[in-house]
């Protein structure tokens, strides 16, 4: 049995309300999503919230989800839509901007160089941009995976993914 | 271009979460299962809260009286039919919309 079809059997299984097969897609999917949330953010404790808004908002909607799809997209979708809410509420700012100063600490004593200029660099992009970036780059999604998670046209992602590259090496001091 | 994709790749995974990471999969399922007992409870209070409308609104036509005395039929028959009627349509419909078959339990 494949990665895949383990994955399609653990969603039909989710659908059949089956919280041990559900586990599984969050035991599969967490380290990406979170990932992808955290360079999203910028700040580890929102993007883990975040992550778990989006894992339970999946679990409440799986039987509308069409199991032929891949379920990565998908949960990856719930996620930025989530994080987009989240940046429209002026409270929610207001705590990620001190958030954001915390993590930016956090992650000057893991690594002082190399991490602090990639997170740099990364909240220059804007947030869609930065977003199909994260994916395509970090997280191995095809552009057509990256434009369903993000409600985008392939060709706004294709784009987005370009112009983000330059930007991020331009950031990091390289020539494109 | 491939050699600085493979860069970027490289330093977007560096700073990955664990692989497996039991406090956040417990984390997940408490959500689930908190949320999942909010809405059973309110789903409860607002069936109990019917039910005991629905029986206030019913008991003053109740013989408690003749019932006693004479037998439960006496005092139903103060009922009307129609009030019987709505009476054990709401009962199955309840029963019927508590007990349908859901995608999540």
């Amino acid at each position: 049995m494949t990665a895949s079809d383990s994955e399609t059997a653990w969603v039909q299984g989710a659908r059949a309300a089956s919280a041990d097969d559900f586990s599984q897609l969050v035991r599969l999917n967490q380290q990406a999503l979170r990932a992808f949330l955290r360079r999203l953010t910028g700040n580890h404790a929102e993007a883990d919230d975040l992550a778990q808004e989006a894992f339970v908002f999946a679990w409440e909607k799986i039987h509308r989800f069409d199991a032929t799809r891949p379920f990565r997209p998908w949960l990856f979708g719930i996620a930025w839509r989530k994080y987009r809410e989240r940046r429209r509420g002026w409270r929610r700012l207001l705590l990620r901007e001190s958030g954001w100063a915390e993590s930016q600490a956090t992650v000057t004593e893991a690594d002082p160089g190399l991490k602090l200029d990639l997170a740099a660099a990364c909240a220059r992009l804007p947030a869609e941009q930065r977003a199909a970036l994260l994916l395509c780059l970090g997280c191995d999604f095809s552009h057509g995976e990256a434009a369903e998670a993000l409600s985008l046209p392939l060709g706004t992602v294709k784009s987005h993914i370009a112009r983000g590259r330059r930007q991020l090496a331009a950031f990091l001091g390289e020539t494109p | 271009m491939s050699e600085r994709n493979d860069k970027v790749a490289a330093m977007l995974a560096a700073d990955a979460p664990a692989g497996r990471d039991l406090a956040f999969e417990i984390a997940v399922l408490t959500k689930i299962e908190r949320r999942r007992f909010v809405r059973e409870t309110a789903r409860n209070l607002a069936v109990a809260t019917g039910v005991a409308l629905l029986l206030g609104l019913l008991m003053p036509q109740f013989d408690w009286a003749g019932a006693f005395a004479a037998g439960w039929n006496v005092g139903l028959a103060q009922l009307s039919s129609n009030t019987l009627l709505m009476a054990v349509l709401l009962i199955a419909a309840s029963a019927a919309w508590y007990y349908r078959p859901r995608a999540n339990a």
